[in-house]
């Protein structure tokens, strides 16, 4: 993210602290893609991520009065929509089944693995997406915020709320694990 | 620099201060092993970043649902009664910008089938539009009270919500035209919800929490609706609406946001309630600090 980026970013939280309800329109229609497509990354279900998105930027808004700037604008949201997304994980109580269900998923394309070698990419996404499912969460976190919401190290600490460290060491892991699980493919 | 020594990820990031970066380009241009350890990093990074995310949604109907969601107007009641008698006389076609919105017509095809677009085109008709809705709960046609019911928890203010809540919780005679039949999977079910929801927050009929159990358990809109009648619930200025929108939330098992009952911490009658809740659900204890349960909960 470019400082002017995150110029723009809290020059637009200033005007809605100030009372400018219109700033806050901006921030959503500017942050709403990124929002929905992370948390589609971490739910695969699309009415559950629209759900989860906008309930962020629900909580964001009731919260961003008393947003004092100690970590960017975007930080900040990504930290709201990881919360809400851990929030409702733990209320459905589904984290166990749906692993099971990607589990078996990535089996199923695990089988396909070297028809996909040569297939179309579709095949080739599913058996990608199965393999980051598979991460520890907070392994697939930090990679969902880095490779697809372009974070950098510090911005995913400050979302996160763990340390640099946390973060280098995770993403490392995270790679490690995948280059040997998606060999076949590099 | 030895291999160990490397910092590779932290390169192909662009994490590294310039002398680092220097110095692992030393070590690469000698190093055939790191070279092509970072050659499959870079591969890798090119296979996961081709998988596409799936496309996002409206943007004008994401903005209008956030909207919806964060503000609601807030209408004076001497502004209710004058627009609703002025609107009695007149027919009830009001003037938004250069075209024309017709209240009840929305209404009825909203009673037929809900949509965002006719929340909205009510919405932008203000006071005036709501005032009709609330007439409309007097309608002989139970969908269309339904319908007006639903509208109104959306969009009206507090004290509007109010007296919905108390209209209904007054009709719970055998001979009140609320028929509650037991739901199935039908979206339009959910249709049920705010009045559902309003019976059971007077926290006797039994009836309506059963319905609103069965629709939580079958019905995703449905789950959705509760939880936002129950989420406008807690916010209500009476504390019985309050504690049994509380109840609701234990006994559903509802998804909800937490911030909602945060709010509550500073509640005489239900702070000792709400803290024992968030306790439950998150197993941490921040005591009656807002703040710290706000940054802990992302709310």
């Amino acid at each position: 993210m470019s400082e002017g980026d995150a110029m723009v970013d809290a020059e637009l939280v200033l005007k809605f602290q100030g009372g400018e309800e219109s700033a806050f329109e901006t921030l959503v229609r500017k942050y709403m893609n990124d929002a929905y497509s992370f948390c589609l990354r971490l739910t695969h279900d699309a009415q559950e991520a629209e759900e989860l998105s906008q309930m962020g930027f629900v909580n964001a808004y009731r919260a961003l009065r008393g947003f004092r700037g100690e970590s960017s604008f975007k930080s900040w949201l990504y930290r709201i929509f990881i919360n809400q997304y851990r929030d409702r994980l733990r209320r459905t109580r589904r984290a166990e089944a749906r692993l099971a269900v990607v589990r078996e998923q990535a089996e199923r394309t695990e089988s396909v693995r070297q028809a996909a070698l040569t297939a179309d990419t579709t095949e080739l996404e599913e058996v990608v997406k199965g393999k980051i499912e598979l991460l520890p969460e907070r392994q697939r976190e930090v990679l969902t915020l880095h490779l697809y919401q372009s974070l950098d190290y510090r911005e995913i600490a400050a979302s996160l709320g763990c340390t640099y460290d946390d973060v280098k060491m995770n993403l490392s892991l995270a790679r490690k694990r995948l280059k040997e699980e998606l060999k076949g493919y590099l | 620099m030895n291999c160990g020594e490397v910092r590779l990820d932290e390169y192909l990031d662009g994490e590294l201060e310039e002398a680092d970066r220097a110095g692992v380009e030393t070590h690469l241009s000698s190093c055939e092993a790191c070279r092509s350890d970072l050659d499959r990093s870079r591969k890798l990074e090119g296979v996961l970043r081709s998988v596409p995310a799936g496309a996002a949604p409206d943007a004008d109907r994401f903005v209008q649902s956030v909207r919806l969601r964060t503000r609601r107007p807030a209408p004076r009641p001497w502004m209710l009664a004058a627009a609703a008698v002025l609107l009695a006389a007149a027919g009830v076609v009001l003037l938004r910008g250069p075209a024309a919105v017709d209240v009840a017509a929305d209404l009825s095809r909203y009673a037929e089938k809900p949509a965002p677009e006719i929340e909205n085109r009510i919405q932008s008709t203000g006071a005036a539009g709501l005032a009709i809705l609330e007439a409309a709960l007097d309608r002989g046609d139970v969908r269309i009270q339904f319908a007006a019911a639903s509208l109104l928890f959306k969009l009206a203010d507090g004290p509007t919500r109010e007296r919905v809540l108390a209209r209904y919780q007054q009709k719970k005679e055998p001979a009140s035209p609320w028929t509650l039949s037991e739901p199935g999977s039908d979206d339009e079910d959910s249709e049920l919800v705010p009045v559902a929801v309003s019976l059971a927050v007077s926290g006797q009929d039994g009836r309506a929490l059963a319905i609103l159990q069965k629709l939580n358990r079958l019905n995703r809109a449905a789950q959705r609706k509760i939880v936002e009648a129950v989420v406008t619930l807690l916010h209500s200025t009476n504390v019985d609406v309050q504690r049994h929108a509380l109840e609701i939330v234990q006994k559903l098992d509802i998804e909800f946001p937490l911030s909602a009952l945060v709010e509550l911490l500073d509640s005489p009658e239900l702070g000792d309630e709400a803290l024992r809740v968030l306790r439950q659900e998150t197993k941490k204890d921040f005591g009656r600090d807002k703040q710290a349960w706000l940054k802990a909960i992302g709310g």
